[in-house]
């Protein structure tokens, strides 16, 4: 039977260790990423804990996602204005309604390097499950 | 300047998206289609400039969730990997959202898909 409970200043210690024993999140995590931080709770972190203590630390966090149907390419000078205001328009608006991230998927490279500049960054290992 | 509105399946400007997409060679080989662009779960808008409409956009809400797993119990972690997933899933229909997204990196990939998660390739932002 699992148990959540919510991360405490006393999981620091745990979480160091921990960090540092994993080869994905050794040099690029740390302890705060997974601590309690916003209280309107935003941002939740837990413990998972099976029958013999801890197992997981977990930080669930509001991540909008966007799907986009563009007008044909011949219209590309309009959707490179169009999208260089949008991404500008809806990074404002999720941060006011407390998204933390915006993220959508691309394999065009053209689209991927303008939106490079523009601050996106690209993210090979995403996995997406619906609730139903 | 461009502005945004909410768009219907039921608008007439739905037909210009599904035109749109039917001329859109990268979405016709992934296969969406307009039922997919119009997913009840999620709200649909219509970016417009100053000569019309250039960009249909579904929004979905997601909860992003990071996992630090327990490096030296492998087998405990998996042996509660799908309580653990309908876990998110609750969380995340708690607070209104439709999906659960994860970034998965190393063996976490293969595991991942065996709990049911579809990968994407993803272009993020931080706000």
């Amino acid at each position: 039977m699992l148990k959540f409970r919510k991360t405490t200043e006393a999981d620091r210690k745990r979480l160091e260790e921990w960090i540092e024993a994993d080869p994905d999140h050794k040099d690029r995590g740390n302890p705060e990423f997974w601590l309690p931080q916003d209280p309107a709770e935003h941002i939740q972190t837990f413990a998972v804990q099976d029958e013999q203590g801890d197992v997981f630390f977990v930080r669930g966090e509001n991540c909008l996602r966007l799907h986009i149907q563009f007008a044909p390419a011949s219209e590309k000078r309009r959707l490179a204005k169009a999208i260089s205001e949008f991404s500008d328009t809806i990074a404002r608006s999720a941060k006011k309604l407390k998204y933390t991230e915006i993220i959508f998927e691309s394999i065009f490279a053209p689209l991927i390097r303008f939106l490079e500049k523009r601050g996106f960054h690209s993210s090979p290992n995403e996995f997406v499950k619906d609730l139903s | 300047m461009i502005y945004v509105k909410k768009l219907q399946k039921t608008d007439p400007e739905a037909n210009l998206v599904a035109e749109w997409l039917k001329n859109d060679p990268l979405h016709q080989q992934i296969g969406i289609t307009m039922d997919e662009v119009f997913d009840p779960n999620s709200e649909v808008a219509l970016i417009f400039d100053e000569n019309g409409p250039v960009m249909a956009v579904r929004f979905q809400q997601a909860l992003r969730v990071a996992i630090q797993f327990n490096p030296d119990t492998p087998y405990r972690s998996a042996k509660i990997a799908r309580e653990v997933v309908q876990w998110f899933k609750d969380l995340a229909k708690k607070s209104g959202k439709t999906e659960v997204v994860i970034r998965a990196g190393g063996k976490a990939e293969k595991f991942a898909e065996k709990l049911g998660f579809k990968e994407f390739i993803g272009q993020f932002i931080e706000v």
